[in-house]
């Protein structure tokens, strides 16, 4: 897969790029009087340490993937995961954050984890009755222990 | 099977109803109906915060409702301020504030005062911050300290946190020609632990954090910085008292969001009155900080709140270098 | 007074909230998501109508119970609920993975009594020497002593060192967004006014470690059931898992543990997060097989429990004595004091005597509650391994969503959360270690914050880093650390 072959490459320039704005928004931190050291101190230390680190590691791993490059690709790649769960966990647990407040926490969780749910379920028949009720259950006895005993504030949202 | 579906969807709307209708039942109850959370911008430990936390303890009988008391610190006080302003004003979140929100206005840290909240009244006054310093430091008064920084300039290490009235009172002190290396020593407890520590020489602290030290010899009160002499701790003289303009009082107002209902905002401030002819409260803050209880009424709360500002505002030039 | 401390604890009604405060505490600690500090905040009101000391016992037994139920995520579902639990994952998963869950369970639970204990004992008897010990420490000291536990980070991924250095520089990073120390000048809050306090640390840990283990479930999700045990049948355990023997052999690796955890207990600011992985790191410097550390072997575990509950001790240390809480945890329990009309100082044995002892005595007594309720507990906290993981994960997320969002009454902070989740999932396929990233973000703030004010107090001088003997000994210390864990790169390397 694209990514084992090129993880290296990726992550590596991912972060020296991070770092590299990071040191360039440092700049941008106003500079308060006559302080040893001030808050612009650290940030522009942190960016620099971050940017020679990560090309360091940049510049081993493009060597290392145009060493590959030349090698005959008898990579077995293993078994991959399935990306495609991965991307809609993620579109879930986000989907979930903007839905409380309008939704309100019981219907948003009930569907959170009844969705996630499925996304979970290794392949095998599934009971569309027991998820919904573990869901139910759930999100319910949580919500009154929450709002009842500990006394936190859930958001409300259509169901009150 | 259907019959399954049938019962599962009717056993779901009845849970989800009976929940609805509580919640309905409890919006409908008068306020207040559910806890009520005071947001102090302080750490926990502090004079804010047991000033806060008192009056929650007592509030309760007063008003029939649990009241958590949540620290927010950070930013001088700013960042539980700005919590605190963009709360619901539904009048479940009140803001327990001091003079820290002008000087926090005063050094820009923030960009809003009192005026954005509604003011349920000031409900506290601390007895005065002290000046202190080591009891076997070479100096018997404030003159005597400010002479020493200027005989050795730059040596002698005040503690001062930005936006706070320690910086306020370490400004004023600059202005007058003391020499004092001004520096950040933390929170009251942590300055307590560096001047004891020799890390630091003098500091301001309120009377809870540094009683016990004077007590047992440790440290010695140069003066007080308040406007007139604490009732409680009438031996140490004021700044003014030995020639030394600075004089400021904090007091401690209970705010709530714009645009909470006047009379929520009435009931809240008429239960702090209450508290306030408590004799149990009235010990409790005795004991711990020598306080007295002192609540005015909203009005007079406002005219003082706006000379506060009036008198950290004409100091923002000496805050705000290079902001 | 020791004996009005002791019945005020030991009466049937101080005895039933001890014993409250131990349950709720281990329950909120075993939640990721739910801390100590939250039970602790809800039950404060509660404390109002209770006398002095059975409300600060109450408290403290939360304290207690939180830090100890805290070791159970890490053991089963390897997420630290809290940042004093981070190295718990380390040994304490691969235990469970080899069906040895119940037994690290029972390392933890005794380990976690021992720590307690240990730090109670320093508490009862020198706890004026800690505290005039702790009072020395100054800015210079406390840069050292972080620049000390940061380069823990290059003995810690002793594997790889390059990636271990930048994760613990991009948790650096983050500890920056938000007000600066000192002058609070705001710093990468992209006008974000939410932004503006940073990150919490809770937030950033339960996302870095609990989102990315959701993910890599639904990555393999074709494929797996439950949490794979190699040998389910043999995780009930008889008693706490393990011989007496064994105890024994670990006892040296406890009370050098516990020492750490105290000694990084007394000095406020760093705490649990950190002592945890010192002790730990130590442990595996000094033992005679370092190489099996991280394949599951009680030794790590040991280190980490012991230390971690040793500190909780060393933070009341300063915290009665000298009244400065050690972390917001701790500035509850002082503010709680001070409203129960106790001023903690140096006067607190003259004026509050009994309370004192109270607090002793609570504290043990908890310590006991929790091992009894753990012994019997531990078959059934076993259990949860057992849930199939498609119901388990949602419903740790939901929690762990609701532990971030009770902060601050923040939805903002479950984004931030799930910012922190896909951050760890880029890091963790990535092949780079978290644990440096944790510590980074933890000890960054009070690295800049001293080492800034240790500068203004020199106004620019280095040499107090040096002619202060604190400060110098842990800047060697620091030297010795890099020093030996490079030298040991470069013979494996070799």
């Amino acid at each position: 897969m694209m990514w084992q072959k090129y993880k290296e490459l990726i992550s590596s320039s991912v972060i020296t790029v991070v770092g590299l704005v990071y040191f360039i928004l440092a700049f941008s931190i106003r500079q308060y009087g006559d302080a040893v050291l001030d808050s612009r101190f650290l940030p522009l230390v942190l960016g620099v340490l971050l940017v020679v680190f990560g090309s360091v590691k940049l510049f081993g791993s493009i060597r290392q993937t145009l060493r590959q490059e030349h090698e005959t690709a008898t990579m077995n790649s293993p078994e991959t995961g399935s990306r495609i769960h991965v991307l809609l966990t993620i579109a879930l647990m986000i989907g979930y954050a903007f839905a409380l407040k309008p939704l309100g926490f019981l219907f948003s969780t009930s569907v959170y984890m009844f969705l996630q749910t499925i996304i979970l379920f290794p392949n095998k028949k599934k009971n569309v009755v027991i998820m919904i009720a573990v869901s139910l259950i759930f999100s319910i006895t949580v919500y009154l222990v929450f709002t009842r005993v500990f006394s936190l504030v859930l958001p409300r949202g259509i169901l009150g | 099977m259907k019959k399954r579906i049938l019962m599962t969807v009717l056993l779901i709307t009845l849970a989800l109803s009976a929940v609805w209708a509580a919640g309905k039942a409890e919006d409908a109850k008068p306020w207040p109906a559910k806890p009520i959370q005071m947001i102090v911008p302080f750490k926990a430990g502090g004079d804010s915060d047991f000033n806060a936390r008192t009056y929650a303890k007592y509030l309760e009988d007063v008003l029939g409702a649990t009241i958590v008391v949540v620290n927010v610190d950070g930013g001088g006080g700013s960042i539980g301020a700005t919590q605190a302003k963009e709360s619901d004003p539904d009048g479940y979140t009140v803001f327990l504030g001091d003079v820290a929100l002008a000087l926090n206005e005063a050094s820009s840290l923030s960009d809003f005062g009192y005026e954005a909240f509604d003011t349920a009244g000031i409900v506290g006054k601390n007895s005065g911050e002290y000046l202190t310093v080591r009891s076997d430091f070479p100096v018997n008064s404030a003159p005597e300290l400010i002479a020493l920084t200027q005989k050795e300039p730059n040596k002698y290490k005040l503690a001062a946190n930005t936006g706070a009235t320690t910086y306020y009172a370490a400004s004023v002190l600059k202005k007058l020609g003391a020499q004092f290396n001004i520096v950040n020593a933390g929170s009251s407890a942590e300055r307590v632990a560096s001047l004891k520590g020799g890390h630091i020489d003098a500091m301001f602290n309120s009377m809870g954090t540094i009683r016990s030290y004077v007590t047992n010899g440790d440290f010695k009160i140069l003066g007080s910085a308040a406007s007139v002499r604490a009732e409680a701790y009438p031996d140490y003289p004021t700044m003014k008292e030995q020639g030394i303009d600075l004089a400021y009082d904090i007091t401690y107002v209970m705010y709530f969001p714009k645009g909470t209902p006047k009379d929520i905002v009435q009931k809240f401030h008429n239960a702090c009155v209450t508290v306030s002819k408590n004799p149990q409260y009235a010990e409790d803050i005795y004991k711990a900080y020598g306080q007295f209880p002192y609540v005015l009424g909203i009005e007079e709360s406002l005219k003082i709140l706006d000379e506060e500002k009036t008198k950290f505002m004409a100091f923002k030039d000496e805050f705000s270098t290079g902001r | 007074m020791i004996l009005e401390g002791f019945l005020a604890v030991v009466s049937i009604s101080g005895l039933f909230w001890i014993f409250l405060g131990t349950i709720v505490g281990i329950i909120f600690g075993a939640i990721p998501g739910l801390t100590a500090t939250m039970a602790i905040v809800m039950f404060i009101p509660v404390t109002y109508s209770l006398p002095p000391a059975t409300s600060i016992a109450l408290l403290l037994s939360l304290y207690i119970g939180g830090i100890s139920g805290g070791l159970i995520p890490p053991i089963l579902i390897n997420i630290p609920g809290t940042p004093a639990s981070i190295a718990t994952c380390f040994e304490g998963y691969p235990m469970t993975l080899q069906g040895k869950g119940g037994q690290a369970l029972g390392y933890g639970v005794v380990f976690s009594f021992f720590g307690t204990l240990i730090s109670v004992l320093a508490l009862v008897l020198i706890s004026p020497s800690l505290a005039a010990l702790a009072i020395k420490f100054g800015p210079f000291e406390y840069a050292a002593v972080t620049i000390f536990s940061l380069s823990l980070i290059i003995t810690l991924s002793a594997d790889n060192m390059v990636k271990g250095v930048m994760s613990g520089l991009i948790g650096l990073v983050f500890a920056t967004v938000g007000m600066a120390p000192i002058d609070s000048v705001t710093r990468y809050t992209f006008g974000f006014v939410n932004l503006r306090s940073g990150f919490d640390i809770l937030t950033v840990l339960v996302g870095i470690y609990a989102i990315p283990e959701i993910l890599e479930i639904a990555e393999r999700s074709k494929w797996i059931k439950r949490i794979e045990t190699e040998e389910i049948g043999k995780i009930k355990i008889k008693g706490f898992g393990f011989s007496f023997s064994e105890f024994i052999i670990q006892i040296p690796n406890a009370i050098r543990s516990a020492f750490i955890g105290i000694g990084l207990g007394i000095l406020p600011g760093i705490g649990n997060g950190t002592s945890n992985i010192l002790a730990y790191s130590v442990a595996k410097n000094q033992s005679k097989h370092p190489e099996k550390f991280g394949t599951g072997i009680p030794d790590g575990l040991v280190a980490t429990e012991t230390a971690n509950n040793a500190t909780i001790g060393g933070t009341i240390i300063p915290l009665l004595t000298l009244g400065i809480p050690g972390d917001s945890t701790a500035a509850l329990l002082l503010g709680a004091l001070i409203i129960n009309g106790i001023t903690p100082g140096p006067l607190i044995f003259q004026e509050s005597g009994s309370v004192v002892y109270a607090i002793y005595f609570a504290m043990i007594i908890s310590s006991l509650i929790m091992l009894f309720l753990d012994l019997y507990g531990i078959n059934l906290f076993v259990k949860i391994l057992n849930i199939p993981k498609h119901y388990l994960f949602p419903a740790v997320f939901v929690l762990c969503a609701i532990g971030a969002f009770g902060l601050n009454n923040r939805l903002f902070d479950i984004a931030i959360l799930i910012f922190f989740g896909l951050v760890g999932y880029f890091l963790k396929k990535s092949e780079y270690p978290l644990p440096p990233l944790i510590l980074g973000f933890v000890l960054g703030p009070i690295f800049e914050l001293n080492l800034r004010r240790a500068l203004s107090y020199s106004q620019g001088g280095l040499l107090p880093f040096v002619s202060r003997p604190i400060s110098l000994m842990f800047l060697v210390l620091t030297i010795v650390s890099i020093g030996f864990g490079l030298f040991k790169n470069s013979k494996r390397k070799a």
